[in-house]
C-alpha cells in the first residue's frame, strides 16, 4: 500500500494517554503536597512522613514499570519519578502540569501513523490505482468483474441528453476509429443540440481522422505478412471510409486499398487464421484453460476449431455440472455480443490497437 | 479586478437611456454575425437611445469594427478576468465567510433568481467595509476558494480547482461589482455573465431584463468544455457516462448552466430566432410562457428584380458564403463531384470570402481539382448576392452549424428554392413552422449532416425538374415574405421595446420583488 504521507507533528512524540497520566501525576503531587507541608507544621514528626514520601517515591517506580511494559507512553511517569526524585512534590507538580497541557490526540492519528509504519516497514502491498496504472503499463487489463460502460451508440439513440454530450466529449477527446458509426448517429440523431455538437466533434477530429486514413493507405501498400493485422488494418479502414467524414477522393483511395490488402489473402489462409484467432482469444482472456478447451472439443467429431460457439456451449454446461458458476459468468461476459461489450471497457487505454476480432455474421 | 476598471466611453453626456444592451465578446469589436445584428438593431430604433456594456475577459488593443450608431450614447466595458494584485485585508468574520461561500456556491452550482438575490444582498453588506473588487484579491477569497473545494470536489485536485474557480468567481464577481448603466430596459444578448449583469440589473433597479438568444450559449459552452483539453481531468471517470463524482468540466457546465437558469428566471421576456431553441431553453426552466420567436428578417425588395435563369442556362448549384471549415465546403464539392455525370453541363458556384481560412480555401481547390471538378466548381470569391441570384438554379448550404442563415432568407426572397443541411432554423425555413397557418408547403430539402450523397441527390430533383423548382421556389418566396422581412423584425421589436418600457415606468421595490 502507498500510504499517505504522515505530516511530522502526527509522527514524532504524540500526546496519545499523556492527559490521563498528566493527572495521576498531578494528584500524587497534591498528595506529596501535603506531606511537605505536615513536615513544617510545628510538632509535626518528620520520621513517618518521610516513609510516606518514600511510598510515593515507590509506587511512582511501579507506575513507570508497568507503563514501560505495557507499551505505553512512559513520558509522564518518568519526568513524575525523576521530578519527585529531584525536587519532591513541586517536581511530580510540574510533571502533572505538563501531562494536562499537552494537546489531545487527533482522532485519526493511529489510522495515519499506521499508514506511516507501514511505509517505512517497506510493505509489499500496492493500492488499486498502482496496481491498474501496472497492469495498463504492462499490457490491457479487462475488468471482468466489473460491468462493462453503456454502449455508446445506444446512448446516442436512446440515453439521455447529458450522456450523449459527455460521449462526445470523450470522443472528441480522445478520438479512435471504432467511435465513428457513434458520431454518425450523433450527426443524423432528432435532437437539434446533439447534431450541433456532433457537428463541432466532426469539425475537430476531421484532420486527425485524414492523417490516420492516409496512414493506413500507406501501410496497406507495404501490408504486414500476418492475416490478422491485415485484416485489422481493412477493417479500420473500411470504418472510416463508412462514416461518410472522409471525403470522396480518399474514401476511393482506401477502398481500393481494402480491396488490395483483403484480396491478397487466400482462403485457406483465411479459414486457419479465423480458427486459430477464436481460440487464441478465448484463451488469452483466460476465460477457459487450455485443457478445458480440449476437453470440450474432445466429445465432437472435429478436433479442429471450426464452430467455435458449439465448443463453448459444450464448456459452459460441462460448468454447471461442476457448479463452477464463477467461471460461467465469466464465460458468459466474454460471450455477449460485441456491441455491448465494447472496447472501452479497458479503462484508462484510450488508443489501442484495433484487436483482430473475425467479424460476427 | 474589472469592476475597478470599469470604463464608459462616452459620445455624450451619460445619461438614462431607454435600452442598455449587454453583450460578451462580439460587439463592437467583432464583425459580422450577432454583432452585426446588433448594429442592425440599434440602428432600426432611431427614435431611442442605446447604451452599451461590451463584456471581455480583459482589456485588448481590438479596435471597433463597428462605428457607434448617433443614438448609442456610452461604450462601457466590463472586464471579466483583469484581475489586479494581492489585496491585504483583514480577514472576513467566520460567519460572513461561511454565509457568503454558501450563496457563492448556490449562485454557481445551482442558479436562480433568489439564489443572485441573496449574493447581491451579501455582498452589498459588505460593501462598508469591503471593497467587491478587492476582495477577490484578499485571504478571504482563498478561505472562500477552499471553503467551497471542500463542499464540491474534495476528492479533486486543489491546484486546479483553484484556478477553475478563480475564472469562473472572478467573472461572476466583477458583473456583481459592475456599476450598472442607468436605462428604461435592459436587454442581454446571451445568458452567461450577460445574462448574470441584466439578471442583477433586473433585480437592482426593478427595470425589466429582456434576453435575445441566437444560439444556445449554454450548448455552445458545453460541447466546448467537454471538448476541450485546457480543462484537467482530475477525476478518472474511464469511459463510463454516468458517473456520479463531479469533476471541473461538470464545475464549468453547471456554472453555466447556473447562470443560464438565473438569466431565464428573471428575463421578462425571452427572444429565439426559431422554434426549435426553444427546447434548449425550457430543459434550464425557462418559462414557457415567457418564450417568443422573433426571427430576423431581410429587405424583399431588394430582390424584386431577380429573374429566373434563362432557359438554356447552365443548370447552377450555388453554395453563397464564406469558405471555411464550419460551412463544410468539401461536402458541396462531394456532392457537385457525385452530380456531375448525372446532370450535363453542371456548375458548382462557390460565391464568399477565401481569405479567413486559408488553408481551407487551398485544401477545397485541391480537392475540386483531384475530383476532376475544374470546369464544373467555380471559386467565385466575395460576390454581389443580387447580382448572381438570377445566374442560380438551386442554393446548397452543407454548413455544420448555423444559426439562421442570411442567404436562406435571400435566396428565398429571389424565389430560388434551397437544399440545406438540418442545423439552425433551416428546416423551419424551408419546411414551414409547426403552427404555420395555412401550410404553405416545401421550399425545398433538408439533408443530414456530412451527406453528400443526399444533397447530390436533392440538387438533381431540383435541377431537372423545372415545374417541381418553379414550385418549391415560389414557396419558398411566400413563406420569406410573410414570416422573414426586416420590416416585420423590426416591428417586434419596437412592440417589445414599448410593452417593457411602459412596464418599467410601473415597478415598484424590485428587491422586494425578488
Amino acid at each position: 500500500m502507498t500510504p499517505p504521507v504522515a505530516p511530522s507533528d502526527h509522527v514524532g512524540l504524540h500526546a496519545d494517554g499523556r492527559r490521563g497520566a498528566g493527572i495521576i501525576a498531578a494528584l500524587v503531587g497534591l498528595g506529596e503536597s501535603g506531606v511537605l507541608a505536615m513536615v513544617y507544621v510545628p510538632g509535626g514528626a518528620p520520621t513517618p512522613l518521610l516513609l510516606v514520601h518514600a511510598a510515593t517515591v515507590a509506587l511512582l517506580l511501579l507506575w513507570w514499570v508497568d507503563v514501560r511494559r505495557k507499551g505505553r507512553d512512559a513520558a509522564i511517569p518518568t519526568l513524575a519519578l525523576a521530578g519527585s526524585l529531584a525536587a519532591g512534590p513541586v517536581g511530580i507538580l510540574l510533571a502533572g502540569a505538563l501531562g494536562c497541557l499537552a494537546r489531545s490526540p487527533r482522532g485519526d492519528e493511529p489510522r495515519l501513523l499506521a499508514a506511516w509504519y507501514a511505509r517505512i516497514a517497506n510493505s509489499i502491498s500496492t493500492d488499486p490505482v498502482a496496481q491498474l496504472c501496472e497492469h495498463v503499463a504492462v499490457g490491457r487489463a479487462a475488468d471482468l468483474a466489473d460491468e462493462p460502460p453503456p454502449s455508446y451508440l445506444d446512448a446516442m439513440q436512446a440515453g439521455a441528453p447529458s450522456d450523449r454530450q459527455t460521449a462526445l466529449g470523450i470522443i472528441a477527446r480522445s478520438f479512435h476509429p471504432e467511435y465513428l458509426p457513434v458520431l454518425r448517429a450523433a450527426l443524423d440523431n432528432a435532437e437539434p443540440a446533439t447534431r450541433v455538437q456532433a457537428a463541432a466533434v466532426a469539425a475537430r477530429i476531421r484532420s486527425d481522422l485524414k492523417r490516420l486514413v492516409e496512414r493506413l493507405i500507406e501501410e496497406c501498400r507495404d501490408p504486414p505478412l500476418d492475416v490478422g493485422e491485415r485484416l485489422a488494418l481493412a477493417s479500420t479502414l473500411e470504418l472510416c471510409t463508412r462514416s461518410g467524414l472522409v471525403d470522396a477522393l480518399t474514401a476511393r483511395s482506401a477502398e481500393a486499398a481494402i480491396d488490395a490488402v483483403v484480396g491478397g489473402i487466400g482462403e485457406s489462409e483465411l479459414s486457419a487464421w479465423r480458427a486459430g484467432a477464436e481460440r487464441g482469444r478465448w484463451r488469452s482472456a483466460g476465460a477457459i484453460p487450455d485443457d478445458d478447451l480440449t476437453a470440450a472439443a474432445r466429445p465432437l467429431p472435429s478436433a479442429e476449431w471450426v464452430d467455435v460457439p458449439l465448443r463453448v456451449a459444450s464448456y459452459e454446461r460441462g460448468l454447471v455440472r461442476l457448479g463452477r458458476f464463477a467461471a460461467l459468468r465469466r464465460i458468459r461476459a466474454l460471450a455477449r455480443p460485441t456491441a455491448t461489450r465494447p472496447h472501452a471497457r479497458l479503462r484508462h487505454v484510450t488508443l489501442r490497437r484495433t484487436i483482430a476480432e473475425p467479424r460476427r455474421e | 479586478m474589472s469592476a475597478v476598471r470599469q470604463r464608459a466611453d462616452k459620445h455624450g453626456p451619460e445619461r438614462a437611456t431607454d435600452i442598455s444592451i449587454l453583450v460578451e465578446g462580439c460587439y463592437p469589436y467583432v464583425p459580422g454575425g450577432v454583432s452585426a445584428w446588433i448594429d442592425w438593431l440599434i440602428r432600426a430604433h432611431p427614435g431611442l437611445s442605446f447604451s452599451v456594456v461590451a463584456l471581455w475577459p480583459r482589456p485588448t488593443n481590438q479596435q471597433p469594427r463597428y462605428a457607434l450608431p448617433p443614438n448609442v450614447t456610452a461604450l462601457h466595458h466590463l472586464y471579466l478576468q483583469d484581475f489586479g494584485g494581492l489585496v491585504r485585508q483583514r480577514p472576513l468574520p467566520v460567519r460572513d465567510l461561511e454565509e457568503l461561500a454558501t450563496a457563492l456556491d448556490d449562485l454557481m452550482m445551482i442558479g436562480g433568481k433568489a439564489r443572485l438575490g441573496e449574493l447581491t444582498r451579501r455582498l452589498a453588506s459588505l460593501r462598508g467595509d469591503y471593497d467587491i473588487a478587492d476582495l477577490f484579491n484578499s485571504p478571504a477569497a482563498w478561505d472562500l476558494a477552499r471553503r467551497m473545494y471542500h463542499t464540491e470536489m474534495p476528492y479533486g485536485s486543489f491546484l486546479h480547482f483553484f484556478w477553475a474557480w478563480r475564472a469562473l468567481a472572478g467573472g461572476l464577481l466583477a458583473t456583481c461589482g459592475f456599476k450598472l448603466p442607468e436605462a428604461k430596459v435592459y436587454h442581454c444578448i446571451s445568458t452567461g455573465y450577460a445574462g448574470i449583469l441584466a439578471a442583477r440589473a433586473a433585480l437592482e433597479t426593478g427595470r425589466p431584463a429582456i434576453l435575445t438568444e441566437h444560439g444556445i450559449y449554454t450548448n455552445e459552452r458545453r460541447i466546448e468544455l467537454l471538448m476541450a483539453d485546457w480543462v484537467a481531468d482530475t477525476v478518472d471517470k474511464g469511459h463510463a457516462l454516468d458517473d456520479p463524482r463531479f469533476d471541473l468540466r461538470d464545475m464549468w457546465v453547471k456554472a453555466f448552466e447556473a447562470y443560464a437558469r438565473t438569466c431565464y428566471e428573471t428575463a421578462s421576456e425571452i427572444v429565439t430566432l426559431y422554434e426549435d431553441n426553444q427546447r434548449a431553453q425550457r430543459a434550464l426552466d425557462a418559462p414557457r410562457e415567457r418564450l417568443t420567436v422573433i426571427a430576423n428578417g431581410i429587405d424583399p425588395k431588394r430582390f424584386e428584380g431577380v429573374k429566373p435563369p434563362p432557359v438554356d442556362a447552365r443548370p447552377t448549384m450555388a453554395l453563397i458564403g464564406r469558405v471555411v471549415s464550419i460551412k463544410d465546403v468539401k461536402t458541396f464539392i462531394a456532392a457537385a463531384h457525385a452530380l456531375k455525370p448525372r446532370v450535363p453541363g453542371l456548375r458548382a458556384l462557390i460565391a464568399g470570402p477565401l481569405d479567413e481560412e486559408p488553408a481551407y480555401s487551398a485544401e477545397c481547390k485541391a480537392f475540386a481539382a483531384e475530383l476532376g471538378l475544374d470546369g464544373t466548381v467555380e471559386f467565385a470569391g466575395p460576390v454581389n448576392v443580387v447580382d448572381h441570384l438570377s445566374l442560380i438554379h438551386v442554393v446548397v448550404l452543407t454548413s455544420l452549424s448555423e444559426s439562421q442563415p442570411l442567404v436562406l432568407l435571400e435566396a428565398g426572397a429571389a424565389g430560388i428554392p434551397f437544399v440545406a443541411t438540418n442545423v439552425g432554423s433551416c428546416r423551419e425555413i424551408i419546411e414551414g413552422r409547426s403552427d404555420e397557418s395555412p401550410p404553405l408547403g416545401a421550399g425545398g430539402y433538408v439533408t443530414g449532416l456530412v451527406a453528400p450523397g443526399e444533397t447530390a441527390d436533392a440538387v438533381y430533383r431540383i435541377l431537372t425538374d423545372p415545374v417541381h423548382r418553379r414550385r418549391l421556389g415560389e414557396t419558398l418566396r411566400a413563406r420569406v415574405l410573410r414570416y422573414y422581412s426586416a420590416d416585420r423584425a423590426v416591428d417586434a421589436y419596437q412592440s417589445l421595446y414599448r410593452r417593457h418600457m411602459e412596464a418599467a415606468t410601473t415597478q415598484t421595490d424590485p428587491m422586494e420583488a425578488a
